[in-house]
This record gives C-alpha cells, sequence and structure tokens, in this order.
C-alpha cells in the first residue's frame, strides 16, 4: 500500500493530463500560421445538408497582421518526426506537442462554421508517424466532417508528400483544394535543410491528383457525384537560402507547368531555430522581397511576362524600389506613351498602374466614346504611375521624361533613402501583391 | 410635379414604372418614410406601392436592358444615397431611349453615380458574407446584428439559407430594424423589429467565443505586424459586431 500524502504528490511525466481544447487549439494555430495559404474560391459546391462555397471565396476574418481569415487553419498534430531546419515543429526542439482527434476538429469546424467565423477548413499536420498513417487519420477528420455532418463548405488539404497513391485520389474526393509544399526553391537547398523530405516526392503529389482527377472525370458527367476541379497550390520559404529571385522565378516558371497547380505561395524566412545553415534569429523577415515576388508572380499568371522580361539580361534580384512592371516599362520606353484610345487590350496590361480591372473598365467605356485623360479618373483608374505612360491623342502625358526622371517620379522619396531598408513601413498600404492589380 | 412613394424598393419601382410612362413631367421625388409634410406649392401626386405592377416594371426592363439591370437598380437604390432616386429614373429614362449600350458610358456623371452606387451596396453585401457574426442562442437560433452602410440584409436571404439549410438563423440590421428570418430553404424579411434586452444564449456560447478568440490572436503572426493593413481590409464601423474584436472574457 502506498502512503497517501497529498503534499508530496507530484504527477509523473508520464501521466501529465492533455491540455484542453483551448490550450491545444492555441498551440496547432500558432503552428499553423506560416502557411500562407488561405484561398476559398474556385469551387461551387453546395448540396443537401450544412455548408456551401462561394466561387468567389469569402475572406471572414483579418488578423493583426493583415492577412485574411478564411479557413479555420491548424495543424492535426506538431508532433513531428522530421527534422528539418527552418520548421518551429521539428523533432529537436522542445516544444509542447498536442494533436486533435479527428472527431474534435470536425466538431470545431461545424460550431465555427455555424456561426460564420469560417469558410471550412485548411487541414494539415506534422508528419507524426510514416506519412500512410497521417495521410489516413486527416482524411478520417474530412470524412466525419463531409459523412457525418454532411458539410458542404470548403476544405483544403496539405498533402503529406510521400503517402500512397490511393490516399492522394481520396483527398481529392473530399477536399475542394489540395497542396503541397515544395519549401524551398532548389533541390540543392532541401537536400540541406529537410535532408528527410525528397522534392521528387513532392512534385509527385502533383501527378497523383491530377491522374486521379483525370480518371474520375472520364466517366460519364454526373454532375452531382462529380467533385469540383481540385486547385491546388505550393508554398517556398524565401531568404533561408542563398539563391537569387532569377532563380526562384525561373523555378516557379517551371512549377505552373505542373497540372493543376494554380498558384505559388512565398513566405519571407522568419528564424524560428538556431541552426549554422540558416539566418540568425532576429533578422527582420525579407518581407518587402517577398511583396516584389507576389507581384512578379501575378505579371507571370496574368499579364503575359515571361521571367526574362521581368528581368534584366543579367539582373539577378528584382528591383527594391520599383514594382517589376514599372521596372520593365522604364526599360522598354521605346513603346511608351501609349494611345488610351487605339492600345489593344494587351498593350493597356503592360502600362504600370493599369490592372486587369482598370483595363476592363477602360475598354469597356471607350467602345462608347472617346475618353480624355482627365475621363480615367473618373472611372476609377489609379493615375498615379499610369499617367506618365498614357496619352489621349489630344494632349501628351504631362511630364514624359527620361528614365531617370521617371524614376524619380516613380518611386517615392521615403524609399529612395531607405532603399536598404527591407522592414520599411512605406509598403504598409500596397495591396498589390493581394489583389494582383499592378 | 412631386411625385411621392413610401421609402421601399417595390415602392420605388412602381414610382420609376408611373414616372416613364405616366408622369414624364415630374421634376421630384419624396419619400414619404422621410417626411410626411406635404408640399404646398407645388402638385404632388402619392404613388401606392402596387407589387403586381412592380413585378412588371422588373420583367419589363429586364427584358429591355438585360436581365442583370434590375438587380443593379435594386442595388444602386439600396445604397441610400441622398437623392438617388431622381437620377435611377434618368438614367433608366436614358437607357431606354438610347440603347443599353449608353450604361457603359462611365464618364458621364449620372451613369458613373448609377454604377459606383450600385458597386458600393455590393461591395458591402460581400463583405458582410464574412464578416456577420452569429450567436447560438438557447432556442437553437443563430441571432446576427449588423448596422451596415447601405440596406443589404435583404439581398442576403439567398447565401444563408444555402449555407444554414438545417438551422434557424437571424439577421438583424439594427440601424433600419428590418430582420431576415431563416429556416431551412426559405427566409422572409420582416420589418420594424428589435432585439430583446435579455437574450438567453445557448450553454456552448461562451466556450465557442473564446475559442474562436484564441485562434484570432494565434493565427496572427507577430514578425508580421501590420495594423494599418487589417484596418484597411477590415474597416472599425465593423468592429462593434465582430466576436473577435471584442475583449476576452473570463470564463465562468
Amino acid at each position: 500500500m502506498l502512503a497517501k500524502s497529498s503534499r508530496s504528490y507530484r504527477p509523473l511525466p508520464a501521466l501529465v493530463m492533455t491540455p484542453d481544447l483551448q490550450a491545444r487549439l492555441a498551440i496547432l494555430s500558432g503552428a499553423a500560421k506560416y502557411d500562407a495559404s488561405c484561398a476559398s474560391c474556385g469551387s461551387t459546391r453546395s448540396g443537401k445538408g450544412p455548408g456551401a462555397t462561394h466561387i468567389s471565396g469569402i475572406c471572414h476574418s483579418w488578423a493583426a497582421d493583415g492577412r485574411c481569415i478564411s479557413l479555420l487553419k491548424v495543424l492535426l498534430s506538431n508532433a513531428c518526426r522530421y527534422d528539418c531546419a527552418y520548421c518551429a515543429n521539428r523533432r529537436s526542439n522542445d516544444h509542447r506537442r498536442v494533436s486533435f482527434s479527428a472527431e474534435e476538429l470536425a466538431g470545431l469546424t461545424m460550431e465555427f462554421y455555424r456561426r460564420n467565423y469560417i469558410e471550412g477548413l485548411f487541414l494539415s499536420s506534422a508528419v507524426f508517424s510514416d506519412p500512410d498513417t497521417t495521410m489516413l487519420e486527416l482524411l478520417r477528420t474530412l470524412k466525419i466532417l463531409r459523412h457525418q455532418y454532411r458539410f458542404h463548405g470548403y476544405i483544403h488539404l496539405k498533402v503529406i508528400p510521400g503517402c500512397s497513391r490511393e490516399l492522394v485520389h481520396a483527398g481529392t474526393l473530399l477536399a475542394d483544394r489540395l497542396s503541397a509544399n515544395i519549401e524551398l526553391p532548389s533541390k540543392k537547398s532541401l537536400q540541406l535543410l529537410a535532408p528527410e523530405k525528397e522534392q521528387r516526392q513532392i512534385l509527385e503529389v502533383f501527378h497523383q491528383a491530377q491522374g486521379s482527377y483525370l480518371e474520375h472525370h472520364s466517366r460519364p458527367p454526373k454532375a452531382k457525384n462529380n467533385p469540383p476541379g481540385i486547385g491546388m497550390s505550393t508554398q517556398m520559404i524565401i531568404g533561408a537560402t542563398p539563391e537569387d529571385d532569377r532563380t526562384i522565378l525561373r523555378q516557379v516558371g517551371e512549377l505552373y507547368r505542373l497540372p493543376q497547380l494554380q498558384r505559388v505561395y512565398y513566405s519571407a524566412y522568419i528564424p524560428v531555430n538556431s541552426d549554422t545553415r540558416l539566418p540568425v534569429i532576429g533578422n527582420s523577415p525579407p518581407l518587402k522581397r517577398e511583396h516584389r515576388l507576389y507581384q512578379a508572380d501575378w505579371l507571370l499568371r496574368y499579364y503575359q511576362f515571361d521571367v526574362d522580361e521581368i528581368l534584366a539580361p543579367q539582373q539577378l534580384y528584382l528591383d527594391a524600389e520599383l514594382d517589376p512592371k514599372a521596372a520593365w516599362a522604364l526599360r522598354h520606353l521605346e513603346h511608351f506613351p501609349i494611345n488610351v484610345n487605339r492600345a489593344s487590350k494587351e498593350e493597356l496590361l503592360r502600362v504600370p498602374g493599369l490592372g486587369v480591372r482598370s483595363c476592363a473598365k477602360i475598354l469597356r467605356a471607350r467602345r462608347q466614346t472617346s475618353l480624355h485623360l482627365d475621363d480615367l479618373k473618373k472611372l476609377g483608374v489609379v493615375m498615379k504611375r499610369a499617367r506618365y505612360f498614357l496619352h489621349d491623342g489630344h494632349s501628351m502625358p504631362v511630364a514624359f521624361r527620361s528614365e531617370e526622371a521617371l524614376r524619380c517620379a516613380l518611386v517615392p522619396q521615403a524609399e529612395r533613402q531607405l532603399s536598404l531598408n527591407f522592414n520599411s513601413p512605406a509598403m504598409t498600404t500596397d495591396t498589390s501583391a493581394l489583389s494582383g492589380e499592378l | 410635379m412631386i411625385l411621392s412613394y413610401d421609402g421601399s424598393l417595390p415602392g420605388f419601382l412602381c414610382l420609376l414604372g408611373h414616372a416613364l410612362k405616366t408622369y414624364p413631367q415630374w421634376s421630384e421625388v419624396r419619400n414619404l418614410a422621410e417626411s410626411t409634410l406635404p408640399s404646398l406649392f407645388v402638385q404632388e401626386q402619392e404613388i401606392t406601392t402596387d407589387y403586381d405592377f412592380a413585378d412588371k416594371v422588373v420583367s419589363g426592363l429586364g427584358k429591355k436592358l438585360g436581365r442583370q439591370f434590375p438587380n443593379k437598380l435594386a442595388h444602386a437604390f439600396s445604397s441610400e444615397w441622398q437623392g438617388i432616386e431622381p437620377d435611377l429614373i434618368k438614367v433608366t429614362g436614358r437607357a431606354l431611349k438610347r440603347g443599353r449600350t449608353s450604361l457603359d458610358q462611365l464618364s458621364d456623371p449620372l451613369v458613373h453615380r448609377f454604377q459606383s452606387a450600385a458597386f458600393r451596396t455590393a461591395r458591402e453585401k460581400h463583405r458582410l458574407l464574412g464578416l456577420l457574426r452569429f450567436s447560438r442562442l438557447q432556442d437553437d437560433c443563430f441571432l446576427a446584428r449588423v448596422e451596415p452602410q447601405a440596406n443589404v440584409v435583404p439581398f442576403l436571404g439567398a447565401h444563408f439559407a444555402r449555407r444554414f439549410s438545417d438551422q434557424r438563423w437571424v439577421i438583424v440590421d439594427t440601424k433600419r430594424r428590418v430582420a431576415l428570418f431563416g429556416a431551412g430553404p426559405k427566409w422572409s424579411l420582416e420589418r420594424q423589429v428589435d432585439i430583446a434586452a435579455d437574450l438567453n444564449f445557448h450553454d456552448s456560447e461562451a466556450e465557442v467565443v473564446n475559442l474562436w478568440k484564441s485562434f484570432y490572436r494565434h493565427i496572427s503572426n507577430p514578425d508580421r505586424y501590420n495594423p494599418q493593413l487589417r484596418r484597411q481590409f477590415m474597416p472599425k464601423r465593423y468592429w462593434s459586431n465582430l466576436t473577435e474584436m471584442q475583449p476576452a472574457e473570463p470564463i465562468k
């Protein structure tokens, strides 16, 4: 018999109670905050049972860092068996390891969804055992949501690279979007920082998802049973490894050839671990560089730009002072100024400051009447940068000058002085990297 | 001649129909809900709201100016901008005379006002699809309160009926005292609604609210702290009804 003494009793480490839901949610959402993707668009799921998606996606809130919250973004578990140098959840870190059960997480998603807090679930996980077991547990959560709760909201699933083909296939049937993070811009860097991961395995996920999607769609179309098109995305860390912007954009150009890949996200590296292979803790994340890469990314996808147009020959990094479109225009002043009333859509899209929406407005308005430059403001076109590159056939632009003079006019005073400070607060209100209007 | 109506959307549609057909000599529009004092010097004609006639106006305009037009008109009207009614009548009259392409002439001030009023309402509506917050009451009904700038609550029905198809929900515009009641696939609009002073919340409500607040706090990345950017997307006027923007309450 043990003498019962309430004073000397201390719980053994093995008997520590699992933290309550509140504490686990704090840990597992905090661990998921490095994933940049939060899109909930492109799906038109609806049916009997709660939940539906909205084609353009809906943002439900914005966190204190200004990023939108659309999905309940959590890890199922943060107990990782890998030891990737850049990751806060790596095996060698002395962190509290917790996890949700599939039932718990599905229930929480429904509670949040019914209060209109979220658009759906973004589910990722640390690899707590082998990839297949981890993936099975993720899929079990999705199954509870889709089959037990008959939930038709948005689900974004992170595929665990290295899991078997059948599980990816099951994922395409349950989720609206799949993703797998490429993590780093080159194979070499991945080998150095995440020796347990293989780039080949990550890229394989995209091909598997495409394969099972096509397989499913080659059957006679039965609208109700078909999953909506699986959009895929990926993410890479910027500034942890020595790759220059040219290498990164080349790699991204390659990635966009992958089937189903719709979006690459960039994540400025925030040092979380002390590791000789990485920048030191306390270094501020290269937010400005990330911002310029996002802008270049939009140019690749929606403005028919080529990597070699975005960067001049021999130029390794994007211009820190100027957005890549303005930088291109300054190198090609022979194309400007162009006539608002006669330029083609492609030409208009190349004007700095005219985004896809502004161009559509101009095209629509000029069908009725010829436009003056003053009219453009009334259309809601922002003329801050565009005015140097446009004319209306009546008057030449106010100040069409040499490359140097234009650069002076386009770069704000404050930024010219602080051009090396990557954290300059001047970019706080520039949302072009998010909206894609350049 | 002054045309007066009851301030509702169907009322305005009737007024629009009469202004274009019966009373082309109209000069002003008066909203009876705002001021009931009749004018002493100008002749005034009150237009009574007739739902069948309003339907006819909608289908007629839809045939002539495209199916999207009545929808856009309703959005522009619901912006509740000062003096928007006469502008909408003029724009519609001109589009009927010169063809629907005149609605694309964005450099014209009238067309611009019409398009931007419709755009503002549509934007606020889309914003609220995300920013509405429901609380669960003791009787399992989910309640959301909101004070939008434009009268957008009537446009929200289809969206929430589709996603909340297995729960009862209410959205109350406390500024206009208008409410949408939803149950299953159906919803209805009620006027003169007030929220009771003593609401009984569901037992689980406080816990879920705390979970959400905790999630909101931890999903933000402190190294990227940027409150200006947040305010740009989520204007402060909506914060009073946002669960996550309320200070944390101690758990009972």
